[in-house]
């Protein structure tokens, strides 16, 4: 009897030694991390990238922000959810330094885990979209007056502006205004992001603002459509916005690095 | 000595014995009651609960101080200047000046700004929020800044403390306000916290826009047109003329500021570069070339009281201001693309301007002019 409960013993503690340590209800901090490239170069604001679009020498971005929606990471077996709402405003960059640094959102409390994509929207449901800056703190960019339109009862989704030197030396003015319901795009990035036990993992979105007048089948011309409030759905002023919107949802890619 | 000369020897010996002594550093403060009062700024119709500092909580007795100091001449190095100098209530707290007049007749660099509604301002996690370029974060902050600056009150707070704990009576109202043991504990910090507690009271949404806001029956059509143009497409129809306006004064039914709350050049001045700017606004503030000459967009509330306007004064009339506008502004490399991009607002016709300056008189709210809590205490 001796023998065997000492059998017993030697067991019990040799399982317990030897249980794997789990990961299982752990956190971790989580930062998010976006930028602007033009031609894989930091995208300094007013600053004139060279290029060589018909009828256009330069392009000089002076704004770029816009509104993400439901932020999850995901995997096969869970979906956690970062924030409901965030703002990514890149127009403070105006230096190489910024530029190359971009800005950073910072979740705390993340699942530790193995995640295989990450989704977020573009834009704003249009739920959110029916609430107004009085229902909002100050801390929230929803609070934001500049970031809504009164009249079309919306937010403003997105702004892309600045100007481009044309052929001729002369200037054009631009301005992309996104907003109204409908214009929301989702979109889903695959990607191996593991948020470990062990540190801040990062994860970086880079834009490629020359995707978001010059990829091929998704052009904006500026010179003849220089500007965009949005506008009724439907409308010229709409379907300029929104492809604004698409074109910044698909120059966005996750960095490999 | 007569006997007439004696008496008044005699009179004049107990009227000092009998005058109350005023306090002195270190004068023991706790036999006066302090029972703060908490304080609930009314939102005007259509705006938010304001936001108060959690380090600054509102109260009655911490609003009276703050408008004693407002209205009191000693926070200023020859007693002439205080607070309301360059804060008028029948101008919305502005004084009607291009650039205030300060002590010894000294003028300020830039032009008073309003503060009816300016407590909504704030945005708490903005570190540039009050004055045309944003240099401070919060009011209490700005609170500070008059009394040492050399052009308005030209004093110093080293002195301007002094002179409050040995007064006779803001010893007891600085007890009153916020619980300090004695009069060494009054303190610029304290001071600057009544101030900006006394201009979050001062609120105004009572104006014909917002009647017609509530009631659709305040606005004449002249109002209702320019209020049109304001808004521009934003009224629904893509191609209605377009004033701009709302780019920079926006607003929405429940948080109505008319003011996005930013800096923005507006093509005041035609310059070459970045560095041509004589005045560089938010720029210097933020240490960031790219936005010299950006200067913060004011609300609209009250506008047509605040004459003359812009941070430097320039144009004396609304009319001025829209006609500088309707030239869709002054080339620099950061004009803001709002105006740079238009392609109304350079055909605005001398009606449409009656219009939007008829607008902009509708947003005057002539209950602010005499309300008796924001007069002088004196």
């Amino acid at each position: 009897m001796r023998i065997l409960s000492i059998f017993l013993l030697l067991a019990a503690i040799s399982f317990t030694a030897c249980e794997k340590d789990t990961d299982e209800n752990k956190t971790q901090t989580l930062e998010i991390a976006f930028k602007a490239e033009y031609n894989e170069q930091p995208l300094q604001m007013y600053q004139d990238q060279v290029i060589t679009e018909t009828g256009l020498t330069a392009i000089q971005f002076k704004r770029l922000e816009f509104f993400l929606s439901n932020i999850k990471l995901k995997s096969a077996s869970t979906t956690h959810e970062l924030t409901d709402v965030a703002y990514v405003d890149l127009t403070s960059k105006t230096t190489l330094e910024g530029a190359t640094e971009g800005i950073v959102m910072t979740y705390e409390d993340v699942p530790v885990g193995d995640y295989t994509s990450i989704e977020m929207g573009f834009g704003l449901p249009d739920a959110v979209n029916e609430t107004t800056p009085g229902d909002y703190s100050s801390d929230s960019p929803l609070a934001v007056n500049g970031n809504y339109w009164a009249s079309w009862s919306s937010y403003i989704l997105s702004k892309i502006e600045g100007g481009a030197t044309k052929s001729d030396s002369t200037s054009v003015a631009f301005l992309y205004h996104s907003g109204v319901n409908g214009m929301l795009n989702t979109k889903e990035f695959a990607h191996s992001i593991e948020v470990s036990a062990d540190g801040v993992t990062r994860l970086t979105f880079i834009i490629k603002a020359e995707d978001l007048f010059f990829k091929a089948g998704s052009e904006i011309d500026i010179l003849t459509n220089n500007s965009t409030h949005s506008g009724a759905a439907g409308s010229d002023g709409y379907n300029l916005a929104k492809l604004s919107l698409d074109n910044l949802a698909n120059a966005t890619e996750i960095s490999h690095h | 000595m007569n006997k007439a000369s004696f008496l008044l020897l005699l009179a004049l010996f107990t009227f000092v014995a009998c005058r109350p002594e005023p306090p002195v550093d270190g004068d023991d403060l706790t036999d006066i009651t302090y029972a703060p009062a908490g304080y609930t700024v009314d939102a005007p119709n259509g705006f938010p609960p304001m936001e108060i500092p959690a380090d600054n909580p509102m109260t009655v007795q911490g609003i009276k101080l703050g408008r004693h100091l407002f209205y009191d001449p000693i926070l200023s190095l020859d007693s002439t200047i205080s607070c309301s100098s360059c804060h008028h209530s029948d101008k919305a707290f502005t004084d009607g000046e291009v650039f205030s007049v300060g002590v010894e007749g000294r003028r300020a660099k830039r032009n008073s700004m309003s503060l009816v509604n300016v407590g909504y301002s704030w945005i708490k996690t903005r570190e540039h929020n009050f004055m045309w370029d944003g240099r401070f974060a919060t009011l209490e902050e700005q609170a500070l800044a008059p009394v040492e600056d050399f052009n308005e009150m030209g004093e110093n707070w080293e002195n301007v403390e002094k002179k409050l704990r040995n007064h006779p009576e803001y010893p007891t109202l600085f007890r009153e306000a916020f619980g300090i043991d004695n009069t060494a504990e009054i303190t610029k910090y304290l001071a600057a916290k009544a101030i900006a507690q006394f201009e979050r009271t001062i609120n105004s949404a009572k104006s014909g826009y917002d009647g017609d806001r509530w009631s659709n029956q305040y606005m004449t059509p002249a109002e209702q047109r320019g209020f049109e143009l304001f808004l521009g497409d934003a009224a629904g129809n893509p191609v209605a003329k377009d004033a701009e306006c709302l780019h920079c004064h926006s607003f929405s039914d429940n948080k109505a500021l008319f003011a996005r709350n930013n800096f923005t050049n507006n093509g005041l001045d035609s310059v070459a570069s970045f560095s041509d700017f004589v005045d560089k606004g938010y720029g210097a503030t933020i240490g960031d070339p790219t936005q010299n000459g950006f200067f913060r967009e004011v609300t609209l509330r009250n506008i047509a009281l605040t004459a003359p306007y812009m941070h430097d004064g320039r144009f004396k009339t609304l009319r001025e201001v829209l006609d500088h506008y309707a030239t869709g502004g002054h080339a620099a490399p950061n004009l803001a693309p709002e105006l740079s991009t238009s392609t109304s607002i350079q055909t605005l016709t001398e009606a449409e301007k009656d219009d939007l300056e008829a607008f902009l008189h509708a947003l005057t709210d002539t209950t602010i002019v005499n309300r008796a809590e924001w007069q002088s205490p004196f």
